[in-house]
Parts: structure tokens; sequence; C-alpha cells
């Protein structure tokens, strides 16, 4: 099926297939129409349908209430059922070459285990080398729980066929829930997965100094963010800082990797652990001597420690809603940051 | 123009900023070290409402997305796309009146041109109504005027034949089209121009603003100069594959 968009500059021409989303049709032809979480709950990938006809799986979409017309649709979730023509409320340029778009595969879960309490770490196995850029996600659609969620992959490699992933125990969420109940069961689970997805990325020809602020599992991207930097020795040219904020001293994971971290780059990287809910133990402070650690929320611990450095860095944000709004309060009014130096991927 | 009240000072902190309804339009009222500024409520990007978003006494900036714009004069800055509507403000006795500013003064190719030109050029031309569907302007014939939108949202096509090429469209109050018309030469339309929603637009005919600029040179000197602006743009977008 034909579908066009009309963007505020130019309009675009692309094949789409009924079984697959506008968003994601689009994304493949190569267009950089505008999304977030492409999975039905920011609002950003909202269009004006002006012709034509189109499925709506999940008329409950939490991005729905952003929508302002009755015509109003979310192109993660809609799909045509007709050639159609949709406008959509901006600019939109063909994307660059250096963007892998989006692919359909099949993964099984190898691997759950829980890391933290409430944190399970858990390993894909795809049918097709996955490509991705640091700091990217993918979404994970399962037999019995309703629609896609999505998660950032924790690993880097160029041409990964094991992803890994982080997950947070939610009392309703629906994946989290199903993971939860019964880890080894889930273990040879086949998934749908699509991906890569998300503009938070990170290549080295940034070439600026990094600043990471996360929260809980959104410490995912962070970590393939910090291994790819790693990797090609980064950090021995620029600085980089990590913030990770727990609410409790006992909620802290991936630790020993970042103690690691900081011993092969003592110079140029730093780690610091903040908790916002009791000041850290004694016991975590000597078991980690190379790492800070902070009482207080993750963001102004962040702002603390590097100050007006932020302006000059690329800063990084992934967290619960809470967590990314404050940080970007703190850092756009107090910090002077400016918006093109922060990125983040919206999932509220 | 009329002055519309909107609030008491009061009612707005201080180095912060409050949104309001107006007639079914939400309007954002800022106060920044004595100084109160008026622009729309409202997000030209995303729709969502600004009074959510940040405000440091200078820069706004929108939650969503982080666009942001000086209050001062609604021009944007960093990552938005386009500029926010702004209000002529005044404070009587704690009173804060708005009144809008005309379209010209949102144009970008006229904007810096003396308030009393303007409002010259803005008598040349007539509002005309158009209802969705209808088209201003067809592809091919001669250009005699140029239009300012007021309100509503107008598309631009381009019919090659076997074909149709959208070629994008305009929607803020005070974007500018048909601009083919200030070319020396009897140029012709590039593209046709469907109302997709009723809309209300200054159609002002290119050879009255001709006059205009043979009067007073400088305004039709900085004119010119605004549209290379946009000539280059569009041949920007052409060269990025209109295909």
């Amino acid at each position: 099926m034909r579908v066009v968009v009309n963007a505020r500059n130019r309009g675009f021409e692309f094949e789409a297939s009924p079984d697959e989303s506008l968003l994601m049709s689009g994304l493949k032809a190569g267009i950089a129409l505008p999304y977030e979480c492409a999975t039905g709950t920011c609002g950003t990938c909202r269009a004006t349908l002006l012709e034509g006809n189109i499925n709506d799986p999940w008329p409950e979409a939490p991005g729905r209430k952003l929508l302002k017309e009755a015509r109003d649709v979310l192109m993660c979730q809609c799909s045509p059922k007709s050639d159609c023509r949709v406008e959509v409320p901006g600019y939109a340029y063909h994307a660059d070459a250096s963007i892998r778009p989006p692919q359909q595969s099949r993964g099984v879960i190898r691997t759950a285990a829980m890391i933290a309490p409430d944190i399970v770490s858990f390993e894909i196995e795809t049918d097709v080398a996955f490509n991705f850029d640091a700091g990217q996600f993918a979404t994970i659609e399962t037999p019995g729980v309703e629609g896609p969620r999505a998660y950032s992959m924790v690993n880097y490699e160029r041409g990964a066929k094991r992803l890994e992933f982080v997950i947070k125990r939610k009392p309703d969420g629906g994946f989290s829930e199903w993971l939860f109940s019964a880890l080894d069961l889930r273990v040879g689970v086949e998934v749908n997965m699509v991906g890569p997805l998300g503009k938070a990325i990170f290549h080295p020809a940034l070439s600026s100094n990094i600043v990471c602020i996360a929260g809980g599992s959104g410490i995912a991207g962070m970590m393939a963010i910090l291994r790819r930097a790693m990797d090609e020795g980064y950090f021995k040219q620029f600085r980089g800082d990590i913030f990770f904020g727990v609410r409790r001293s006992a909620d802290a994971f991936f630790l020993d990797q970042f103690n690691e971290a900081v011993e092969k780059f003592p110079n140029n990287l730093g780690v610091t652990i903040a908790t916002s809910d009791e000041a850290p133990s004694t016991a975590l402070r000597n078991k980690y001597p190379r790492l800070q650690f902070s009482e207080g929320f993750v963001h102004q611990v962040a702002l603390q420690n590097i100050g007006s450095k932020a302006a000059t860095a690329m800063t990084y944000l992934a967290g619960p809603p809470p967590l990314v709004d404050g940080a970007l309060r703190a850092l756009i009014m107090e910090a002077k940051v400016r918006p093109d130096r922060i990125r983040y991927d919206k999932f509220n | 123009m009329t002055k519309t009240f909107i609030c008491k000072t009061q009612e707005v902190p201080e180095n912060g900023m409050r949104g309001f309804d107006l007639n079914g339009k939400r309007i954002l009222i800022l106060r920044s070290n004595n100084q109160v500024f008026a622009s729309d409520g409202i997000c030209p990007h995303q729709e969502v409402l600004l009074e959510e978003g940040l405000f440091d006494g200078k820069v706004l900036t929108c939650h969503s997305h982080l666009w942001q714009w000086n209050v001062c004069n609604g021009d944007a800055i960093g990552l938005a796309e386009t500029p926010l509507d702004t209000y002529q403000v005044s404070v009587v006795d704690d009173s804060v009146y708005i009144e809008q500013r005309s379209i010209l003064e949102l144009c970008a190719i006229f904007s810096g041109l003396a308030l009393d030109l303007l409002a010259r050029i803005e008598s040349a031309g007539q509002y005309v109504n158009f209802s969705a569907g209808e088209a201003i302007y067809d592809e091919g014939v001669l250009a005699k005027d140029i239009y300012i939108l007021d309100t509503g949202r107008v598309e631009f096509i381009v019919d090659r034949g076997d074909r149709i090429i959208y070629s994008g469209y305009v929607h803020n109050r005070g974007e500018m089209f048909g601009w083919a018309t200030l070319m020396e030469s009897n140029a012709t339309r590039l593209a046709k121009a469907t109302c997709t929603e009723a809309a209300r637009v200054l159609k002002i005919p290119g050879e009255s603003l001709q006059q205009l600029f043979d009067e007073v040179p400088t305004a039709g000197l900085l004119v010119t100069r605004r549209l290379w602006i946009e000539a280059v743009r569009q041949l920007a977008g052409a060269k990025h594959g209109n295909q």
C-alpha cells in the first residue's frame, strides 16, 4: 500500500505493509519520521490522517491522550488498511546513511536471573545478526502479553546475536510480571523483536566529554555506551562521568563492571552511585573502592559534581520519568546546558 | 487591534508563568524582573501546554522536546523549528492586557520593517476566507499575489501527470507563501495551494508591494534579502529529494 507523509517542508511516499505500523514502514524506507518510545506511550509520532483507512489495534494507548483531533493517530500503533495520506506536525528528512533502519527478528530467551531486588537480567539470542548503536533499544513482544515493550541493550558489539537486557519489576507491568512470576519457565521461550530504535545514541565521533545520568533499569543503555567507549579507548582522550541512582545500597547492580572500568581508566572515568532513600552503606564503599557514593537524588548529585562542566559535555539521560524530568530541569535551568547537548528517549 | 484583559499581575508568580484561557485559546503570561511577557500557551510542535515547561526569566523551554524561545520576541532558539506567537503586553494598575501583533510582524520576510510601513502593506492587501478543500491557486498560473496565513492550513501539491508530489504545508500564523509574485519576470506558480482546513489569508497584490518598495527602496532591499533565505531553503529542500 502506498503511504504519503506530508511534513512541513516536503512530502514522502513509501510502500507500507498492512502488517506493520506506519512508523516502522516509514523508518524502513529510510525516512526519519518523528518518534521516541515506539510503543504507544509518548505521543511523539502523532499524525493527522487526511485520506485512507487505518487499523488501530490499541485504542487505549496512553500516548493517545496527546492527540488533538478525532482523525489524529499514533504512527507507531496504526497500520494501513488502504493507501493513505497523513500529515506530521513538523519537519522531516531522510535518515542519515549511518542510521540503521529497524528490522523484525525472532529471538529465544536464553538466560534470566535476578541481579538485585526487583531487577532481572536476561539474554535473548536472535535469529539474525543485530546491528545497533550504543544507547539504542528494541521492542520485545511475547505470546500471552499484549503489545510490545521497549528495552535498551546492555551489551554492545557489532553483529551481535546475543542481546542483554535488564528489567525492573513493576506491579502492573505485563511483560515484567510475566517474566518475574516464573523466571525458570521463561528460558527457551520465543519472542518477537523489532529494532534497533532510539536516538539517544553514542558514537565516538561525538568527540566530547560524556555524562550519563540514569536511575534503576535506565542504566541499561549507559552500559552499552560505556562498553563501546571503553572498547574504542575513548576515555584516553575524553572524560566520562556516570551517575547511577537507586533507592538503597542493596538495589545497586553492575558495580563489579563499574569498578573494573574505573580501574582501567582511573584518570578520565568516574562512576558515582547515588542512593535516594538512605546513606550508602559502608560495606558497599569498602567493597568498591574505585566508585564514589553519595546520598541524594541522582540528578542533584550529578549537578553538584559536574556543575558547569555539563555545558560542554554530551549528557545522556535514562530512567523513570520523574528522574528524567528533574534532570532536564536541573541541566537547563541551573547548569544552562543547551538542549542539543542532552540525549534521551521519552517513555512516559 | 484591541487590548484584551487577561489577568492581574499578582496572579502570575514572580519569575514564573501561568496559562489563561481566552475564548478557547490558551495564553501564557510570563513574569521576569518586573517585566511581563505573553505568548501562545500551546507549543507549536506537538501542542503540549507550555505552562508545564521551564522559564528562566528570558528563555522558555517546552518540557516535551526541549524547544526553546526568547520570550521577548518569540524567536526560536536551538532545537525549535518554528517561532512562538507572542503578544504586545501593557500593564495598567496591575492589570495585564495583551494585544495581538499584526500577522506582518510575525512574517519572517517583513520582520524589522517599521510598523507604519507594515500597516501600509497590510492595507494594500485584503483578508480572504477559503473553505476546507478549496484551492487558493493552481499550478502553472501567473503569480499575481503573495499570501500570508492568518488561520487554517494550506498544503502544496505538484502534479506530474502520472503522480502527485506533496511539497509541505503552512500552519502557523504569519507564514508566507506564493512569493513567486515578487520575481521580476512573469513567474508562474510551481505548485497548487489547497486548504486542508478552512483558512483565512492576507492576499497582497505583488504589484502593490513592488510600488511600495520602489518608493521605500531600503525596505525593498531588506525584504529581497530575506526572500533569498527563503529561496535557498526551498532549493535545499528540492535537493534533498522532492524526487
